[in-house]
Parts: structure tokens; sequence; C-alpha cells
């Protein structure tokens, strides 16, 4: 390829039509170009700024296309690296990257949301997990069995067994059932007291219902 | 900004050329040089602006079939700030930012990603210092690089024009308008640009053959 050089021997007519291709004001089918590109100097001088031209277009259009890129997490990285350059933010330490520290962070964050959530929850949602007012505790008349309503399978409940003085004589496991069945009935006194407690998250233990009962004879 | 960037930037301010009266992106020339008078605002807002470095390295890294990990392009990205703010004295106004800045993106990851090739092949011959020279010169005849080159080194009136033209899609009225000329004399001087451009993209060949 002949080496380009900046050759001011052009006519003003012959640049002037020059300059009016490049700037799009005439097509190269215009009769006066193409009249022109019969002189070889002429066509090899338009095809190389026409090329020089393209090269710009070409390259313009992988700016555009570039700074369209959507964001993605690599982008944060380097802003901070920008920002770090630019004194507005501490370099980072020397040490080695501790990534465990920001994921322990987010999860007691985490935690603490929760617990806080759990602590004030509103009140409707308690009362949708409590017994209804008017619960029945129902104890077998030989104790072989403590029964109450209540939504099985939701709430955790215990029942509690005491002595006419007071005296704990048994407590069940905690249960999700409708029903308990005593272990030591055989060993109460003629009369007892069965107190229905409901356990839960935040209201533990509470007592729900209660019986006094004697021993059918 | 740290002690270093602040010497070298003052350094450079005594160094830098006077302002061409043709400021085509004359709020981001105002910018660079808020953040070179040392306004923290300022250089918060460049911050911001340098944040095309991660777009254009991912884009034109996907583009060039690159091998380099996030780490390595992390690595090139630090490098082109670093280069960008050393050069912020030099900016014209010419380009808008991001479009100055993506020079040196191509730049950066093209000499990256041939340290990387260089490294692969690795040839026992050649010490440390004739690899980077090998290296340069390997630069150099890439086409965009030399393209970006010699786009930088046009007159600043003229990368404007060239600039307006290619990157912002203006007419030649608009142009005019903007820098206060007739639109003959501004497609006169766009015709000269691209024959400037063209001979300065031949010497880059030249000596690539060489």
């Amino acid at each position: 390829m002949t080496p380009f050089e900046i050759d001011d021997s052009f006519a003003p007519s012959e640049r002037e039509l020059l300059t009016d291709v490049l700037a799009g004001d005439r097509r190269q089918d215009d009769p006066l170009v193409v009249s022109a590109r019969r002189s070889p100097r002429f066509a090899r001088r338009l095809q190389q700024l026409l090329e020089a031209q393209a090269q710009l277009e070409r390259s313009h259009g992988a700016v555009a296309s570039a700074l369209a890129e959507p964001a993605q997490a690599f982008d944060l990285d380097v802003q901070r690296v920008a920002r770090r350059q630019l004194g507005l933010e501490p370099a980072p330490s020397a040490r080695p990257k501790r990534r465990w520290f920001p994921l322990a962070l987010a999860l007691a964050a985490a935690l603490a949301l929760l617990v806080g959530w759990l602590a004030t929850r509103p009140s409707v949602e308690r009362e949708d997990v409590r017994l209804s007012a008017q619960s029945v505790l129902e104890v077998a008349a030989d104790f072989s069995a403590v029964r109450w309503d209540g939504e099985s399978g939701k709430l955790w409940f215990q029942v509690r067994v005491f002595d006419e003085a007071g005296k704990e004589l048994e407590r069940s496991e905690l249960l999700k059932t409708n029903e308990w069945r005593p272990a030591r009935a055989s060993s109460y006194p003629r009369r007892i007291t069965a107190r229905l407690m409901l356990v839960n998250s935040y209201e533990a233990g509470s007592e729900r219902a209660a019986s006094t009962v004697e021993r059918a004879r | 900004m740290g002690n270093g960037t602040v010497e070298r930037l003052e350094l450079q301010r005594e160094l830098r050329p006077a302002a061409s009266p043709e400021v085509a992106h004359s709020d981001d020339f105002d910018l660079v040089q808020r953040v070179l008078a040392g306004e923290r605002s300022a250089r918060e807002q460049l911050a911001g602006r340098l944040g095309c470095v991660g777009p254009i390295l991912r884009s034109r890294h996907r583009a060039l079939n690159g091998r380099l990990g996030e780490d390595d392009l992390l690595d090139v990205a630090q490098e082109v700030v670093a280069r960008v703010l050393a050069k912020l004295p030099t900016y014209q106004g010419a380009a808008r930012l991001e479009v100055w800045v993506y020079s040196f993106c191509e730049s950066e990851l093209l000499r990256a990603l041939a340290r990387r090739r260089r490294q692969a092949q690795r040839n026992a011959e050649l010490d440390q210092v004739s690899e980077d020279l090998a290296i340069e010169d390997e630069l150099c005849s890439e086409p965009d690089v030399a393209l970006w080159g010699c786009v930088g080194r046009l007159p600043s009136a003229d990368q404007a024009i060239v600039q307006a033209r290619h990157d912002a899609d203006l007419p030649f009225q608009d142009i005019a308008a903007r820098l206060g000329q007739s639109v003959s004399f501004t497609k006169t001087r766009y015709y000269r640009a691209l024959v400037q451009l063209r001979a300065c993209l031949d010497r880059s060949r030249g000596r690539r053959s060489a």
C-alpha cells in the first residue's frame, strides 16, 4: 500500500469535493465524485480517508456498546478502587481479606431482625394461637386420661397435676395433642387438680384451663 | 487524596498546557479542573464518572476473547484509574470524559492480555525489560490503540470536531454552532483532521511493519 502523505497539492475544488463526501453532503455516486474518481490519485485519497472515517466509526461504536453494558458487581469493586485512589476511601488493610466477617455481620443483623420481629409481632397473631375462652378440660373419672379442646398439632400443651395442698404430683411432656394419659394416675389421691398450660415462645406456661375432680368410687 | 497523588497532580498542574478556548465538553473540563484544585465534591463526582471503567473493561475483555480472571481484570481497572488520574492535567475537554477514559481502558487491557500471552509462551531468552519493550511494540500495532493515540495527537480543536461528529453524532451545523465557527470552516477542519489521522495511522502501521 502506498503510504499516506499529507499532500497539499490537491486543487481546492478536489479538496472541497473530498470534504463534501466525508461530511456526508455529497454521495459517492454523485456525478462530480464519479468523475473525479477517474483520477487514481483522487480515488486513492478518498478511499484512505473513508477507511480512517470507518475506523473512527467502529471505535466509537465500541465505546457506545461498552457504556451500555448493564451494571455488575465487578463495577462496584472498580468504583471502590477509584474512590480509594481519589482519597475518598481508606486503603484496605494489608491483611488478607476476611470474607467471613461480612457474612457473620449479615447473619447477626438477620438474627437481630428476626428477634425484633418476634418480639414486636402484632397481638392479632397471638390471638390466633390462643385457646378459646371456653376451653374445656376433662379428666376421666379414674384419672386415666385428661382431654381438652384446642388446636391439635399446632399448640404446645402441658398438663400439671396437683393434690389438695398444691403439691405437684406429675406433669406431662410438652404435647401437641388433645389428650394425655398420666403414668402415675393410680397413685393419685382421691382429689386432684389438673391444670392445662399453654406453652409457646412468648407465653410459656400460661394456664388456660383447670379442673378439680374426685376419683370415682 | 493520597499524598503521592496530590503531589503528582500539583506538579502536573504546573506543567499542563493552557486550555483550548474551544472546549467541547466544558462541564467535564470544569470537573477535572476542580479535581485538580483539590475540591472534594469534584473528586466524589469524578469517582462516580470513573464507574464507566468497569463496564468498558468487561465489554472489551469479552469482545477481545480475553482470559483474565476477575481479580486480574480488577488489577487492570486499578492501573487504568491510576493512569487516568496521572493524565488528568492533560484533559482538554475535547472528548467527553468517558470516551477519554475508554482509550486508557483499551490500552491497559491489551497490555495485560499481551503480558498474559507472553507469560504463557515464556521466552527464556527475553529478560523483563526486553519483554516489556516487546509488549509496548505489540501494543502500538493494535489498530484501536493506534487510533486513540492518533486522535489524542490531533490539535484540541480538531479533536473536538471529530469527537462531536463520531461520539455525539452531531451534524456539522450543531458542531459549528457549539464551537462558534462557520459550518464550512468546521467541515474543512474535519477534513484536515481526517488527513492528519490517516497519516498518523499509516506511520503506526509503518512502525509495525518495520
